[in-house]
């Protein structure tokens, strides 16, 4: 990848050098920032990785996997009548949104990355060499991606509809991604405009979120759209088709295939051509500047100004505190895992998407009438396994070597502190988790859910409380996450919890049937569950790893 | 010396990681109320002496006491009584200091009116009262120091161990800093230094205490090392001592031949 990109740039110094750039310097720039990010691990790997530091390619590897993908994407194609449109609405729509939520989850860091400027901003390398490296840097891999989200729908337009079609739909893949990262170029921009850095870096954090849970549920939601997508014969063109681009590019096929020349699709073909290249020549003469100023402004101090917290102790953190925790050192980390869980973007966005799926089950019990039970016990117990998975998150940070604060203070009792724990992220996750999903099942299925919630509620506490068997501990926020990874008694242990939850399920189903056995059974195992958590009390130092 | 009660006692201290010996048979008391500079070469023993005298390590040969408590089998109460700042620590960032300090407190069981008044006082005193409620992931190495000192002296210890505590520090903070533990002994606390300033070494501290490969090559104050070793600076006795002297000379020659050579 990194000599293919040299090579290109090779044969384009002629280019650079019209543009004033010192090419030498450029090429050796891009080269480092290329091999560097050979060695990076990328956001759709993220939950896959075996190991972070291998001398390999992981881009490489992720390209492989999305390419494989896009053959199922592409497939749809073959199944084109007259709807070339709406077929190629959704495909430009998916394969932008990929390069989206690339750009947001692994691209957003080079723009921020401001190390390459404290190392080459003291020596003798000009502004316009940096910016241009970064531009390449981002635009490379976009385009690396891009094709990789494409190629199948490439390979089967050519196929399917002659190879002027194939053609067009190459170059419009190409213009699509200049267009993304135009667009979420601006959209970066006017934020750093009016928010702070670390505000800033909040937002792209609940965007990398939103991008996650999007594609979590749109994986779930995509073999419905594509089923509805061609029962829908008829080509409508909305108002709205205008400002979104994906729309332009499906119309540009639309046209070519169909040979369409009513006005509509001028404004489409013209929209294609203009905006593209008009991007490009804003992104030189306006965006650049106002990059690099925004870049070298970042993280000085008139921009952390306004990060000031509420570090008082009235919060929602020591109101629960106080009624949930029972000694000193349980509070102390209460308050600890809250206040970091409000605040570790890093751990949001490991955790909340887990919640994404949940949003289909829910969707479910709304849209198909037949098999809601199944749906019905889905969205209640996978709220348990939900809960159980973001509950493991508290043990990781990026943060991890700050744990050595645990060995040196004088903690007799750990499991207090893991109790302290445990107990943010059933109240301030399961709790209103199961609040929300509850109502949604007493408004739609009416109050005889009612101690179907609370029971299931009582098992995700017993499921919670039960792994209190597990043989190893970890303090809070105390290890990697590449570790975390890559533990396999871990990852044992996990897999035997899950084990539990569908046994918990299944106890629930069977009792729900007898008509006493849910409110029997709700206070017995509520019991069993509060003399497990007293157990967590008791673990000691041999049982937590160092 | 001898009227002197010693707070801590190393006998005969042995330690090796697998097969590597990196103490060995170190013999050490430490006493009330002084300074001691506890120095040497990277890799020489002290990241390990310093941990295993807070209870961090246990499996090493030898009897160690803290404050008359065995650091086998007594660690807890040893780290009741002590205050650590180690070398290049980290925090969690996305707290402010003042939360860092009362989740610090609260683990050595503090009332939280008292870490919140001693926290607050001791950052002010600091220059950190401006930051007290910003998340320290905006702060520089300097500030963060000075949240890692005040986090090793919130519980008012009687021993305090200091590794590089002025790292990063600006230089009105460091004199800030070095008056402070001046004051600590006049107090009365007993304070191990490890440092590779050797200039704030010999300033700062009543005994000064070298170790090279394990080994302690000396120990006495400042005055009695001139008179045994060589009649320099600090920095001369540590380089005779450790043989930087010599090697550094000859490094430092090659050094020049090869960057002036073509």
């Amino acid at each position: 990848m990194t000599k293919f990109v040299l090579f290109i740039l090779d044969k384009l110094q002629w280019l650079f050098k019209i543009l004033g750039v010192d090419y030498a310097l450029l090429r050796c720039i891009v080269e480092v920032k290329m091999i560097m990010e050979n060695r990076r691990v990328h956001g759709i790997q993220h939950n896959n990785r075996q190991q972070k530091d291998n001398e390999d390619n992981t881009f490489v590897k992720s390209l492989g996997v999305q390419t494989l993908l896009s053959f199922f994407i592409g497939g749809m194609v073959f199944f084109i009548d007259k709807t070339v449109f709406n077929v190629y609405l959704w495909n430009f729509t998916f394969i932008m949104f990929m390069i989206a939520f690339s750009m947001i989850s692994d691209f957003i860091e080079v723009l921020f990355d401001t190390t390459d400027n404290a190392i080459l901003i003291p020596r003798p390398v000009d502004g316009k060499v940096i910016w241009m490296a970064r531009l390449i840097h981002i635009t490379t891999f976009l385009l690396a991606l891009t094709f990789a989200n494409s190629l199948g729908s490439i390979v089967f337009t050519f196929i399917k509809l002659g190879l002027l079609a194939g053609f067009v739909y190459f170059v419009s893949v190409v213009l699509l991604c200049l267009i993304t990262v135009l667009f979420t170029g601006i959209l970066y921009l006017l934020l750093t405009k009016f928010v702070s850095g670390e505000r800033l870096k909040d937002i792209i954090g609940y965007a990398q979120i939103f991008f996650s849970v999007a594609l979590t549920v749109g994986y779930q939601l995509g073999s419905n759209l594509v089923g509805q997508l061609f029962l829908v014969q008829t080509l409508t063109i909305k108002w709205w088709h205008f400002i979104i681009p994906p729309a332009w590019f499906a119309g540009v096929m639309e046209a070519f295939v169909n040979r369409h020349l009513e006005p509509t699709f001028i404004i489409f073909l013209g929209l294609v051509l203009v905006v593209p290249f008009l991007s490009i020549y804003l992104m030189n003469r306006y965006l650049s500047p106002l990059f690099a100023k925004s870049l070298s402004e970042y993280g000085t101090p008139d921009n952390v100004e306004k990060d000031l917290v509420n570090s008082s102790e009235n919060g929602f953190a020591s109101f629960f505190a106080r009624i949930f925790t029972k000694n000193t050192l349980e509070k102390a980390a209460f308050i600890f895992v809250w206040k970091i869980t409000n605040r570790d973007r890093k751990f949001k966005i490991r955790a909340y998407p887990i919640f994404g799926i949940q949003i289909y089950f829910v969707a479910k019990l709304f849209w198909v009438e037949n098999s809601v039970e199944f749906y019905k016990w889905m969205a209640l117990y996978y709220t348990v396994f939900c809960v159980y998975a973001v509950g493991q998150q508290i043990f990781v940070s990026d943060d991890w070597k700050a744990a050595w604060i645990f060995s040196n203070t004088p903690i007799d009792k750990p499991g207090n502190i893991l109790l302290g724990g445990i107990k943010v992220i059933l109240i301030k996750l399961g709790l209103p988790v199961f609040m929300v999903v509850g109502g949604i099942l007493i408004y739609r299925y009416g109050w005889g859910m009612f101690d179907d919630v609370v029971f299931a509620f009582v098992n995700m506490l017993l499921f919670v409380g039960g792994g209190v068997f597990t043989k190893r501990f970890s303090m809070p926020f105390s290890r990697s996450v590449s570790e975390n990874n890559l533990n396999g008694t871990r990852g044992a242990n996990f897999i035997l919890l899950l084990f539990v939850v569908p046994i918990l399920g299944g106890i629930h189903y069977f009792i729900s049937k007898t008509t006493y056995g849910v409110i029997i059974l709700t206070p017995i195992f509520l019991g069993i569950a509060i003399i497990l958590f007293s157990e967590y009390r008791k673990i000691s130092w041999d049982k937590i790893r160092e | 010396m001898e009227a002197l009660t010693p707070v801590i006692s190393i006998k005969n201290l042995h330690k090796a990681y697998d097969s590597v010996m990196v103490l060995k048979d170190i013999n050490l008391d430490f006493y009330a109320g002084q300074i001691t500079g506890y120095i040497g070469p990277n890799g020489a023993g002290k990241s390990t002496t310093l941990k295993i005298l807070i209870g961090l390590l246990d499996n090493f040969e030898g009897e160690v006491s803290v404050l008359g408590f065995n650091v086998k089998t007594d660690a807890m109460e040893i780290k009741k009584r002590i205050g650590y700042v180690p070398e290049n620590a980290m925090l969690y960032e996305v707290l402010t200091p003042l939360e860092y300090l009362l989740f610090i407190g609260r683990l050595y069981q503090m009332e939280d009116v008292l870490i919140q008044k001693r926290a607050t006082e001791l950052l002010s005193i600091l220059g950190l009262k401006e930051v007290i409620n910003k998340r320290m992931n905006t702060f520089s190495k300097g500030m963060k120091q000075k949240v890692l000192l005040v986090s090793g002296l919130i519980h008012n210890p009687e021993i305090i161990f200091l590794d590089e505590p002025l790292s990063g520090l600006d230089a009105n903070a460091v004199i800030l800093v070095k008056d402070i533990l001046a004051r600590l002994k006049e107090a009365g606390k007993t304070i191990i230094y490890s440092s590779h300033i050797m200039d704030v070494v010999e300033k700062l501290s009543d005994r000064i205490i070298i170790i090279n490969k394990g080994e302690v090559v000396a120990d006495g104050t400042f005055t009695e090392l001139k008179e045994n070793v060589s009649s320099g600076s600090l920095e001369d006795i540590f380089g005779d001592l450790t043989g930087g002297n010599h090697e550094g000379q000859t490094l430092s020659n090659e050094f020049i031949t090869a960057l002036s050579s073509n």
